[in-house]
């Protein structure tokens, strides 16, 4: 089938799918332009707005109040960034160029992770024309594993995920070229590019797209019984391997050292009956709703019948090369999803591939839809009059059953107590310009801890949170300061404190509640025990920041 | 009308209709971020790859997906020159239209 020409069809399908998907993500900023997320957000966001409102790059060495809250988490060492720079980079730039510090950053992270939405777009667009291509991503607007892990602030793997289809299917391009002698080899460095793209992102993102890949080239490879390489595209082959390598032979220690003191969260038992089992356990990768490891949380219950007529669909067509394409592209999800039991890869990292698995599932719903009327005798007109209906109604019953769940979930996250107060963003703000640059800060009374490290982010100063008395607070951060010194032969010091926030902004709301109330008590009796004859130097609000006395760490 | 000029209308409406939904939904600052994200990593990229013969699709969904990550690298390797993150950022964009250009009058005179 020759490919259809990019048309005014396609601008106006893809500006209604942009729009309706920037509306349902965007929701948080609604009525709330403030930071919102959970705890991985804030380190983001962190490393991204040093540079933005520093006009700065960072290179090895982290700033002193990111390095010492993530003392013992990069592979590389203590105060080394535990990512490449562009994750983080691209936040202070659109920081820059968004003439804001807070809204472009979120405005900029909704829009990469919809982005996996236009990619389905593109490879199914060229597969199989405009209307599955549609249909497809429209569902992937709504993917309740996207939607949540940008939530979460899983960003950086979210954002090199959403490149796959593009990655395979350049090269899925180039491949069937070779086969039928018309080689491309300028489609060799955009298949570079996006590959490096994907890995200088995250290597979440490349890992998948690399196996599928492979897979791709050994089903390809048995089909037209030869090997892609040949005199004529072996000079290419070697340069766009050899840069890969090279960027890779550089900066590998970010994603593969292993060092005696970071914590990797392995520990999983390797459990071999998962090799016949797509989805998780419930009880396996806890820290994800049974919703993320699940095909009805996913996409829900009814949508599995068009997905097994696509399955079906899809092993009737293997022969023809695009239905080829989707094959391997199955099995290397497969492969991704079993990589705890291949190599023993933690179960918190497998999981994160199941956004992955969303991307070809949507197009093998629609596949099966479409599928239905091949089935029965009918003239051309008629099943493609069918085939048009039946994509309708897909597309209704998506957009009112897993539609209507993201834009709930969506418009209600974080909303009042659950992301910083404008009070919490004001004391922030007072942090960062009027405190001195060498303070430390202790802050004990806000209600979450992805709003204390929000507090801490935007502050820009070293600054730990309330873990029962100043002194367990400050044992626990001084105690993997000691851990890593010991694994590593250093000496950093440790941090004490200078100064204490009492933040009562959020429990203030909450009084009426017993437990809230006793919080509350609880907090005043210890302020008023820690903070005796010291000066206060910020009270508006329900908070006070207390400048502390030397000495004063070692008070329980 | 030919089939490029209501293909270009038609794009011209579609951009238009999309910044006002954009500003009126969630304000100057989200406008001003998507339109300087189309600047700063789509566009540049596109005129290089539509110069090198890569159809209009292609270019555009390419460009965006290799600039969201190797864009902002390459500003991180600027800044060793200028220390400035601003300024870095505007040479790397500048190098890249440059090249676009370049390409584009090659290709001119090819033609």
């Amino acid at each position: 089938m020759v490919e259809k020409k990019f048309n005014k069809i396609d601008v106006i399908v893809l500006t209604l799918l942009f729009l309706t998907a920037f509306y349902i993500w965007t929701a948080p900023l609604k009525d709330n332009q403030l930071p919102y997320g959970e705890a991985d957000e804030s380190y983001h966001f962190m490393v991204g707005d040093y540079q933005g409102q520093n006009d700065e790059v960072i290179r090895n060495k982290l700033p002193e109040y990111i390095g010492y809250r993530y003392y013992d988490k990069s592979a590389l060492g203590p105060f080394t960034p535990m990512m490449l720079p562009p994750s983080h980079l691209n936040l202070g730039i659109i920081q820059i160029i968004g003439g804001d510090r807070i809204v472009p950053v979120f405005i900029y992270e909704a829009i990469v992770s919809f982005m996996a939405m236009f990619a389905v777009y593109f490879i199914t667009r060229k597969l199989f024309g405009t209307i599955v291509a549609a249909a497809a991503s429209f569902g992937m607007i709504f993917s309740f594993r996207s939607y949540m892990t940008y939530l979460w602030g899983q960003w950086p793997s979210l954002t090199s995920i959403t490149i796959i289809p593009i990655t395979i299917y350049v090269f899925y391009k180039y491949l069937v070229g070779y086969f039928n002698g018309e080689k491309d080899n300028k489609l060799l460095i955009v298949l570079l590019l996006l590959a490096l793209s994907q890995y200088v992102l995250h290597l979440q993102g490349f890992i998948m797209s690399a196996l599928v890949i492979l897979v791709m080239l050994i089903v390809f490879s048995i089909k037209y019984k030869k090997i892609p390489l040949g005199k004529k595209n072996i000079k290419w082959v070697v340069i766009v391997g050899g840069v890969f390598l090279v960027v890779f032979f550089l900066t590998y220690q970010v994603y593969f050292a292993h060092s005696s003191y970071a914590q990797v969260s392995t520990g999983n038992v390797l459990n071999f009956e998962r090799i016949f089992s797509w989805y998780f356990d419930p009880g396996e990768a806890e820290g994800y709703s049974p919703d993320f490891k699940s095909f009805n949380g996913e996409y829900g219950q009814l949508l599995l019948i068009p997905f097994v007529l696509g399955l079906i669909y899809l092993w009737l067509n293997r022969k023809n090369d695009k239905y080829l394409l989707l094959v391997s592209w199955l099995i290397g999800i497969y492969i991704a999803l079993h990589l705890d039991v291949f190599l023993g890869s933690p179960l918190s990292r497998v999981v994160r591939f199941y956004i992955a698995e969303s991307q070809l599932f949507f197009i093998l719903i629609i596949l099966g839809v479409m599928s239905i009327p091949v089935y029965f005798k009918l003239n051309k007109s008629v099943k493609d009059l069918l085939k048009l209906g039946l994509i309708v109604l897909l597309m209704i019953f998506m957009a009112f059953s897993i539609g209507d769940k993201a834009q709930d979930n969506l418009s209600k996250s974080y909303e009042g107590l659950a992301r910083i107060t404008p009070q919490q963003y004001e004391l922030s703000e007072w942090i960062k310009e009027e405190s001195p640059e060498d303070s430390v800060f202790y802050i004990i009374g806000t209600l979450t801890y992805p709003k204390e490290r929000f507090i801490h982010a935007l502050s820009m100063r070293p600054m730990f949170m309330g873990k029962g008395s100043l002194k367990d607070g400050m044992d626990s951060i001084n105690g993997r300061i000691d851990e890593v010194n010991d694994a590593m032969n250093l000496d950093y010091p440790y941090l004490v404190p200078t100064h204490i926030i009492f933040d009562y902004s959020d429990l203030a709301y909450l009084a009426n509640n017993e437990n809230y109330m006793n919080q509350i008590n609880a907090l005043k009796g210890y302020e008023q025990y820690i903070t005796e004859g010291t000066e206060v130097v910020y009270e508006k609000d329900n908070i006070r920041v207390y400048k502390l006395k030397e000495g004063v760490y070692s008070y329980e | 009308m030919n089939k490029d000029n209501m293909f270009n209308v038609v794009l011209a409406g579609c951009l238009m209709v999309a910044m006002l939904f954009i500003g009126f939904t969630r304000g100057f600052v989200a406008l001003r971020t998507v339109v300087m994200m189309v600047l700063i990593f789509v566009l540049p990229v596109y005129f290089i790859l539509i110069n090198l013969n890569f159809k209009k699709d292609s270019s555009l969904f390419y460009s965006f997906f290799i600039s969201i990550g190797l864009f902002s690298y390459g500003v991180y390797f600027i800044s060793f020159i200028f220390s400035s993150l601003k300024i870095s950022l505007i040479v790397m964009a500048v190098i890249l239209y440059i090249v676009g250009a370049v390409l584009y009058l090659v290709k001119k005179k090819k033609d």
